[in-house]
């Protein structure tokens, strides 16, 4: 002779329908949610005004310091100056020296 | 205005030019024009650490082992090693393992044509004395790869200079990449020399009078793939060069030996204007020259 089992209480149709309404609403909504929880990106080093950029000119200003040697220097060169403080007037350039250039 | 003659090729990944006397006869000229591009050829081919069919590259696959090589490759390697004794290692031919691990890795050209960083962290240099040479024949510790950089370029340069006034020019300019050699009978007042702004490519910064001999320059700011990444290596510290010292060019009778000091400048600071006779250019914006300035137009 067997037992009765004991009956599953089961859900309603209209729980069953709020608890699918309830998880649908929260799959819908959570990548907006991780959207809105995730860290900005950090302003740009570039201001804007409106949407046109404003370029910054850094105009490089430079010192000319004329060092005593501790020992004499070579008398085959000379310091001439540059073209902005009026040595362009005495002759052109034959050619350039700069850091390895490509 | 004094004439002159031009001829100007690439080689060694960057612009060479010969320049000479207009008085100097059209057929020595070509000539000239021609030695001087066979040299630059034949020392590439010896020194170049980006074709693979380069002794250098043959010295660099075979550290470790005994390998025989040209008079010129012993020649610039035992030049080499005497300048990295006198500069107490701050000069050094072994920095080729830190050039690859800050990225570069292939010839310049390639390298600007894509961001880069740095491939792996730095590797340690300094390792120069452990370098074996017994006439022609060479042995690099394992390891240990060969990068004569500058100073092969300032090497060529030389005989390419000399090459030039051999076949037949009054005077001969030769000038690879900014690093240059005059040679020859020059004129009395010698010739003006620009130096190029490093943090404006293209504009002049100072100038200089020469009257023989050489200069070379070296910049952190000249062939640079990204922050703080560029082709001077510090040997103290295996990273890119930073002692706030931007450019620094320099005065010698040869330009191998303007390049070796012009990187010695650069990496030990202001001080070294008691050593050597040049123009620097710091990071905070001063031109610091110790040359003779009586002539100059110097702005107060």
């Amino acid at each position: 002779m067997t037992e009765p089992h004991a009956r599953r209480s089961r859900l309603s149709k209209r729980a069953l329908r709020v608890w699918a309404w309830v998880a649908g609403g929260l799959a819908f909504f959570s990548p907006w949610v991780a959207l809105g929880l995730s860290p900005k990106p950090v302003a740009r080093s570039v201001q804007t005004y409106g949407q046109r950029p404003v370029i910054i000119i850094r105009r490089i200003t430079r010192r000319v310091v004329v060092q005593d040697a501790a020992r004499p220097t070579a008398p085959q060169i000379r310091y001439v100056g540059s073209s902005s403080s009026g040595a362009s007037a005495v002759a052109p350039p034959v050619t350039t020296t700069s850091g390895s250039h490509p | 205005m004094m004439e002159r003659r031009l001829h100007a090729f690439r080689s060694m990944g960057t612009s060479v030019s010969l320049i000479a006397d207009g008085r100097s006869p059209a057929e020595a000229f070509e000539r000239a024009a021609r030695h001087v591009e066979m040299v630059f050829a034949r020392e590439d081919l010896r020194f170049s650490r980006f074709r693979g069919d380069s002794e250098l590259t043959r010295v660099n696959a075979r550290a470790g082992r005994w390998t025989k090589v040209s008079s010129g490759f012993a020649t610039l390697l035992a030049y080499s090693l005497d300048a990295a004794a006198r500069s107490g290692g701050l000069f050094d031919p072994t920095v080729l393992p830190s050039l690859i691990a800050a990225g570069y890795d292939r010839d310049f050209d390639e390298l600007i044509a894509g961001a880069r960083d740095a491939l792996h962290p730095s590797e340690p240099c300094g390792r120069w004395p452990e370098i074996e040479l017994d006439g022609d024949l060479v042995r690099l510790p394992v390891g240990v790869g060969l990068d004569f950089g500058g100073i092969a370029k300032g090497w060529t340069v030389d005989l390419a200079a000399r090459a030039a006034v051999g076949e037949g020019l009054r005077w001969a300019i030769v000038n690879a990449g900014g690093d240059l050699r005059i040679a020859g009978s020059l004129p009395r007042e010698g010739f003006v020399i620009a130096i190029d702004d490093p943090e404006a490519s293209g504009e002049e910064l100072s100038r200089v009078r020469v009257a023989g001999g050489a200069l070379a320059t070296s910049s952190v700011t000249a062939r640079a793939w990204g922050p703080g990444l560029h082709h001077l290596i510090d040997p103290r510290t295996g990273l890119p060069a930073d002692t706030g010292i931007l450019q620094a060019t320099v005065w010698a009778e040869t330009c191998a030996e303007a390049e070796i000091r012009a990187k010695w400048a650069l990496l030990s600071g202001s001080d070294i204007l008691d050593h050597v006779s040049g123009v620097l250019v710091t990071a905070d914006g001063r031109i610091l020259t110790n040359l003779d300035a009586a002539d100059a137009e110097v702005p107060a």
